[in-house]
């Protein structure tokens, strides 16, 4: 089963918000959509599930074109960022609502509620009103409602945005585990690089209304196709000074991520300021009062210190695009 | 640019549309219409609104306006009060705010009555009240003021806990830190209430001022009981014209001229929602 | 106690005799022996000769059970009118964009400043061709004109409470258009419509100026009272005041959470 997207257009008012994406998606993948806030992310996953019409474009899946489908038609399920329950119903009804809708029997819904229920551990909360269970649990119920019929695809709009750290964490390991076991394609929205790059079969970057780079998250990190991607990936953005520091064509920028430079001798930087990220320092520096870098270290520096660095690896990228 | 959606909803929308266009703004449509219309030569002129100048029109305008002001004026007297008071936290606070609301449920009618039992010529309980203060009793009716007075005093009763409310969801709006900061700052309660409570109110009493306003503008069955045709409002006008039959197009005459009075208030209201 | 309490409590007690005052008259005059009422030059603030007499003469000797049926059911089909109209209306303007909910809400806005008395004498006209002149049907018509307005704004803010996600969700997981609707969004929406269903049974209980001109032959009860004051039969009017005035003070206090300043100034804070 695969997904096309094929020129997808939508536009509100004169803001064009997704500017002709084109992309196939595979049988089985974990796809991230990956941007910043207000790229248009939620509206490409409103326009997949048929909330919202593009204005050009279409949706395949199957080799069936699905883009004048109202959503109930489409067997599509969609996880929202709020979970969107049903506050009227109890843990139970919220799950068993896509099957009642599909006419099944009675004995079937909860043969069914019950399997999903015991694949994300909420046998015991099934009676309980939705209102009344923890931020993890309503996760786990809005997925178990999800899962429960069966759909073609999954969309999921940033489904762990509301938990805190620690559930996040075991949560994004489930997820993934989840997605392993029903074995369908997951196409997932986030604006988090971390939980991207830890879910993700493949990675797709919206900017500017389209997908500046597609692929699996070690190549984003390793050849980001733009200086765009370069600084939006990773923990901290990649490092970028013109090619002459180095010994290139001084018309080329040359990007490097902070770990793969060794301090010691080479290109002297002043630190500006310092922070610890784990176990490992980082400092902030200015080259020649000119291009910040930030470089790794196992010491301490103070403010105004002048450091040496080499760059042991680096990407080479002309007019902000990746030449190589 | 109107999208599908936005079609739909409108969809919804449409029946309470029509019933309002049909109901509301037809019938005044048509009352302003044919308050022009003289029956007699079957042709539009000012003939309804001469013959009802022998009505005292202009009397009912400005005895309208000053019931208006009165009521609104005790009205937002007692209502600064209560709302201050429901502001704080004290105990049997839940017992005030309904004791300073449920008058809003009770009908205009029973209000009528009760004030009526109050204020009867002979006899009634305000007089004894002046008994008890070693005063003799009065007549409530025997002249314009007490009149104004007795129906204004009746219609704050039912209508000053909308006020209430109204002022108490601005008081509410206040952050409570300001309050702080200016005590901090040296200003005792009268100064907090000047300085503070007033000024942020004063949206709130603005719009508390256009709703009720409205609805002063409007009574009618609390007067009509209280002091029948006389000193008459537009609205009794309007009733008095109709129901004894003179002719409808006075009535519709009569009922024009309160359309108009009213327009200024809605006038008014949109200016104000506009600028919010 | 401090200076601000001591100053709460004492407007507390002067603003209580004021609410209270005429309600206590009320009951005063309806459960006293006339003598020390109506018929007194000075009558007594004290219930000096209990008796019930009062209640059952104004009861059965009178015509209340007639008024009284009458404006049960108008005030029920107000009620339902209001909903019936409130409910699709209230979701749309909560879901449309401000640009075409604007003028919507200005409609009703400008419907509930309508003075009804302008409008209830073409009206009348109006139903005694269409045959609906005192009928109850007919004044229920005109009476929702009051209630829609305040049913559609506290509609339009319980739908807008309600996350468009959940919508979404229900069309996703296989509901139509009417499904999601009857199936999420009304249930959801229940306290708001029992509360819009309540106000404007309320309304029309009390209503006096559309009832007095579009059905005076057979009145509801508020005309009915006001046509014993006019006959002098103060007793019965106070007696039937107190029976009328039960079921509104009950939903009063029902509606405690509802009846605030918000909904009650309409769309003007919007």
């Amino acid at each position: 089963m695969t997904i096309q997207l094929i020129d997808i257009t939508k536009s509100y008012g004169n803001h064009v918000v997704l500017n002709g994406i084109t992309q196939e998606i595979e049988d089985g993948e974990f796809f991230v959509i990956l941007g910043p806030s207000g790229e248009g992310k939620s509206t490409l996953l409103k326009v997949i599930a048929g909330i919202e019409r593009p204005d050009k474009g279409k949706i395949i899946v199957n080799g069936k074109d699905m883009t004048n489908l109202p959503p109930e038609k489409r067997n599509i399920a969609m996880v929202f960022q709020n979970y969107a329950l049903y506050p009227n119903m109890s843990v139970y009804d919220n799950i068993a609502f896509p099957l009642k809708m599909r006419k099944m029997k009675k004995e079937e819904i909860k043969e069914r509620v019950m399997r999903v229920a015991k694949l994300l551990g909420i046998q015991d909360i099934l009676d309980k009103n939705v209102l009344k269970i923890s931020g993890g649990q309503q996760q786990r119920v809005a997925i178990a409602r999800a899962l429960v019929r069966d759909p073609v695809f999954f969309l999921l709009d940033e489904p762990l945005s509301n938990l805190d750290a620690r559930t996040r964490f075991v949560a994004r390991g489930e997820l993934k585990r989840i997605q392993k076991e029903v074995g369908k394609t997951f196409i997932y929205v986030t604006h988090d690089q971390k939980e991207a790059m830890s879910l993700a079969t493949r990675i797709a970057v919206l900017h500017k209304g389209k997908f500046e780079q597609v692929g699996k998250p070690l190549d984003l990190y390793e050849y980001p196709k733009t200086k765009w991607v370069a600084q939006f990936i990773g923990d901290f953005p990649m490092n970028f000074l013109p090619g002459n520091y180095i010994g290139e064509d001084p018309n080329v920028e040359v990007g490097f991520r902070p770990e793969w430079t060794e301090l010691g001798s080479g290109i002297k930087a002043v630190v500006d300021s310092m922070e610890a990220f784990g176990e490992s320092l980082y400092l902030f520096c200015t080259v020649d009062e000119k291009f910040k870098v930030i470089l790794p270290s196992k010491e301490w520096h103070d403010v105004g210190d002048v450091v040496k660095f080499e760059i042991k690896k680096y990407r080479k990228y002309k007019d902000g695009v990746l030449s190589e | 640019m109107v999208n599908k959606r936005d079609l739909s909803y409108f969809l919804l929308a449409l029946p309470a549309i029509v019933y309002v266009g049909y109901f509301a703004f037809y019938p005044a449509f048509k009352v302003i219409i044919l308050s022009f219309w003289d029956p007699a030569t079957s042709s539009f002129s000012l003939v309804n609104y001469k013959s009802l100048s022998y009505f005292n029109p202009g009397g009912a305008a400005i005895n309208t306006i000053i019931i208006s002001l009165g009521a609104l004026f005790v009205q937002l007297l007692i209502a600064l009060g209560v709302a201050s008071i429901l502001a704080n936290e004290f105990r049997g606070k839940r017992a005030f705010s309904v004791i300073t609301t449920y008058s809003l449920g009770i009908a205009t009618v029973v209000s009528a009555i009760a004030f009526s039992l109050i204020f009867q010529p002979v006899g009634g309980y305000a007089n004894t009240l002046l008994h008890l203060l070693g005063s003799k009793g009065i007549d409530w009716y025997s002249n314009y003021y007490l009149k104004v007075f007795v129906v204004d005093i009746a219609d704050s009763w039912k209508n000053t806990p909308m006020m209430i409310l109204i002022l108490l969801s601005g008081m509410m709006s206040i952050p409570q830190e300001i309050y702080y900061a200016a005590a901090i700052d040296g200003a005792n309660m009268l100064n907090r209430f000047i300085h503070i409570t007033l000024p942020n109110l004063l949206p709130f009493i603005a719009i508390a001022l256009i709703i009720r306003g409205v609805s002063e503008f409007n009574i009618f069955a609390l007067p009509l009981i209280l002091i029948g045709f006389h000193p008459p409002l537009l609205t009794t006008l309007v009733y008095e014209l109709y129901s004894t039959g003179a002719s409808v197009y006075l009535s519709y005459a009569a009922a024009t001229i309160l359309i108009g009075f009213i327009s200024i208030f809605i006038l008014l209201n949109i200016l104000i929602g506009r600028r919010r | 106690m401090n200076t601000r309490q001591i100053l709460i409590y004492i407007g507390v007690i002067i603003f209580s005799i004021y609410f209270l005052f005429p309600l206590y008259i009320l009951i005063l005059v309806a459960f006293n022996s006339p003598k020390y009422t109506i018929f007194s030059l000075y009558p007594s603030l004290l219930l000096q000769a209990p008796t019930l007499s009062n209640l059952i003469i104004g009861l059965t000797q009178y015509n209340f059970v007639e008024p009284f049926l009458r404006s049960l059911g108008t005030a029920t089909l107000v009620g339902v009118l209001s909903i019936a109209l409130g409910i699709p209306a209230g979701l749309g303007l909560s879901r449309l964009s401000y640009k075409i909910a604007y003028p919507i809400t200005l409609l009703l806005l400008i419907t509930n400043m309508m003075p009804s008395i302008s409008i209830a004498v073409p009206i009348a006209a109006e139903f005694i061709r269409a045959h609906l002149f005192n009928t109850i049907p007919g004044l229920a018509l005109a009476q929702t004109l009051i209630t829609l307005p305040l049913a559609t704004f506290i509609l339009e803010g319980t739908f807008s409470a309600i996350p468009l996600e959940i919508e979404y969700q229900a069309r996703l997981d296989g509901a139509s258009v009417f499904q999601a609707l009857w199936r999420i969004l009304i249930p959801m929406a229940a306290p708001g419509i029992v509360a819009a269903f309540l106000i404007s049974w309320m309304f029309s209980w009390d209503e006096f100026t559309f009832a007095v001109i579009l059905m005076p032959i057979t009145p509801t009860l508020p005309v009915e009272i006001y046509y014993n004051i006019t006959r002098g039969d103060m007793l019965a009017a106070v007696a039937f005041s107190l029976i009328f005035t039960i079921p509104v003070v009950v939903i009063t206090l029902l509606l405690q959470k509802y009846l605030r300043g918000e909904y009650l100034a309409g769309g003007i804070k919007r």
